[in-house]
């Protein structure tokens, strides 16, 4: 099934139950990136779904200064994993062999290098990704590299890069996501009835702690805030109430996070992804 | 099977497995097997002392072991070796010499070790001179055609290749004792299988 943006939007509005909720291509990117690295740790093997195939374009590599076939990846598996590298010629496809040293298949002596019949070989450099040997100059129609590589994103007309079965995750993360804003906004519009309520507080730093955008520092300034209310009883009712809705906010934050993390528990206990 | 089908067949195992390197660890594989087991047998005709004499350069090939020295034309001949050198002696037990050869019709069969079982695979100068020279490489028969030491030496290989190519323990363990077998199976073929004496007549 194709994924739009439109789709996370509506999902991530029925999370929180509002309507008119818009998400930003930072926030889906970064949702996919954390998505993605969190299922690379927990069971790799689910990343599969998210595999794309992607044909390698010519380039030189620095380790070897080589030119050889490259791609640049979104997600470096770890060093025990093969990716599917493909030499492609004549439609029929030669799985490539990784290796960690280069040099030891390019030296032509080499027991490991049968000459331009041989084995095609691949390796990482960082987040790259080469294949050796190259294609001849002008045989780029009829030879190609391929490789089946973990891709996400966000393509034109709202089209997401994304498997449906990782909708569930990103329209967690990007709730998350807008309650921490919306989390931090309530704090300073907490603080500012304070000071309109003239509410005596530390206010000096406040600002600054609140500038930060982290839900953490946030969160321990409102158990401040909670603390000194609670003793005011001079605190107007309509104080007490945003208070409440500012905690109220902070434990829906809590409790998605808690099913997001939980998502991923489940799905490291999955042999091959959640279904 | 021939060296193509043979090396199709390694790389179903080890996928990693180049034909250079399948050609140098085939190529030991099978010479050990061939010290062994005796796939193949010579006969020398000798026409002076020279020829037989030192068994370290006997017929240009390495010799595992002598069969059998006889005098086609005459009596028993005696044969002894003595410091990696065959002396032969005539029906009185005189030792035969450059001399004394002429007058014989020597006859010298004994098994050698066959080390270069698999031609080396083309370079790529090779390839470029001749686009057919891979092609005649896989079609060549590598040692022996009998499948059954073959694969023999194809399951030695494997054990020999653990550890340099990735291979899980479990795989390793799978083709020695399928080596174990099938040496155990072309030694009785080729070492004792032949002689007459094994074949027995049975009565019901």
């Amino acid at each position: 099934m194709i994924l739009n943006r439109i789709d996370i939007q509506d999902y991530v509005n029925s999370i929180l139950g509002t309507k008119d909720i818009i998400i930003e291509d930072n926030v889906l990117m970064s949702g996919m990136e954390d998505i993605v690295n969190r299922i690379g740790i927990v069971n790799p093997k689910a990343l599969k779904v998210l595999e794309t195939p992607v044909i390698l374009t010519r380039s030189s590599s620095s380790a070897t200064g080589v030119s050889s076939f490259s791609t640049m990846l979104q997600y470096v598996p770890a060093d025990n994993e093969e990716i599917k590298v493909y030499y492609v010629r004549s439609k029929i496809p030669k799985l490539a062999i990784r290796v960690d040293n280069p040099e030891q298949i390019m030296n032509p002596y080499s027991l490991l290098n049968d000459g331009s019949y041989g084995k095609c070989y691949y390796w990482l450099e960082g987040k790259n990704l080469f294949a050796y040997p190259p294609i001849p100059e002008g045989a780029e129609d009829t030879e190609r590299y391929c490789a089946e590589i973990v891709k996400y994103g966000i393509e034109g007309g709202g089209k997401l890069l994304w498997h449906d079965r990782y909708k569930y995750p990103l329209a967690l993360y990007c709730s998350i996501f807008e309650l921490n804003k919306v989390f931090n906004a309530y704090v300073s519009l907490l603080v500012n009835k304070m000071i309109t309520d003239k509410i005596p507080y530390d206010y000096s730093n406040v600002e600054k702690r609140l500038n930060k955008d982290d839900v953490e520092l946030a969160s321990a300034e409102l158990q401040k805030i909670q603390t000194i209310i609670s003793e005011q009883a001079t605190a107007s009712d309509k104080l007490r109430v945003t208070m409440e809705n500012v905690v109220n906010i902070l434990q829906r934050i809590r409790n998605l996070r808690q099913e997001y993390y939980d998502w991923f528990g489940v799905l490291s206990q999955a042999p091959g992804g959640v279904q | 099977m021939t060296n193509g089908e043979l090396y199709a067949l390694a790389q179903l195992i080890i996928p990693e497995l180049t034909a250079k390197a399948f050609v140098q660890f085939y190529n030991i594989a099978f010479e050990k097997i061939s010290r062994e087991v005796r796939l193949r047998t010579q006969i020398l005709k000798p026409n002076n002392v020279n020829q037989y004499e030192d068994l370290n350069s006997f017929g240009e090939l390495d010799i595992v072991k002598i069969d059998s020295v006889k005098d086609t034309s005459r009596d028993d001949v005696y044969w002894e070796v003595r410091h990696r050198k065959l002396l032969i002696y005539d029906s009185n037990k005189e030792l035969i010499t450059n001399e004394t050869v002429g007058n014989h019709n020597l006859e010298i069969e004994y098994w050698v070790n066959i080390s270069g079982a698999i031609k080396p695979f083309p370079t790529d100068t090779e390839i470029k001179n001749d686009p057919n020279v891979i092609e005649e490489w896989n079609k060549l028969i590598p040692g022996t055609s009998d499948v059954e030491v073959q694969l023999c030496a194809l399951y030695l290989m494997i054990t020999e290749l653990a550890g340099i190519f990735p291979l899980e323990p479990g795989t390793v363990e799978l083709y020695a004792n399928k080596f174990s077998g099938a040496f155990q199976a072309v030694k009785t073929k080729y070492n004792s299988g032949n002689s007459p004496a094994t074949i027995t007549q049975v009565h019901f």
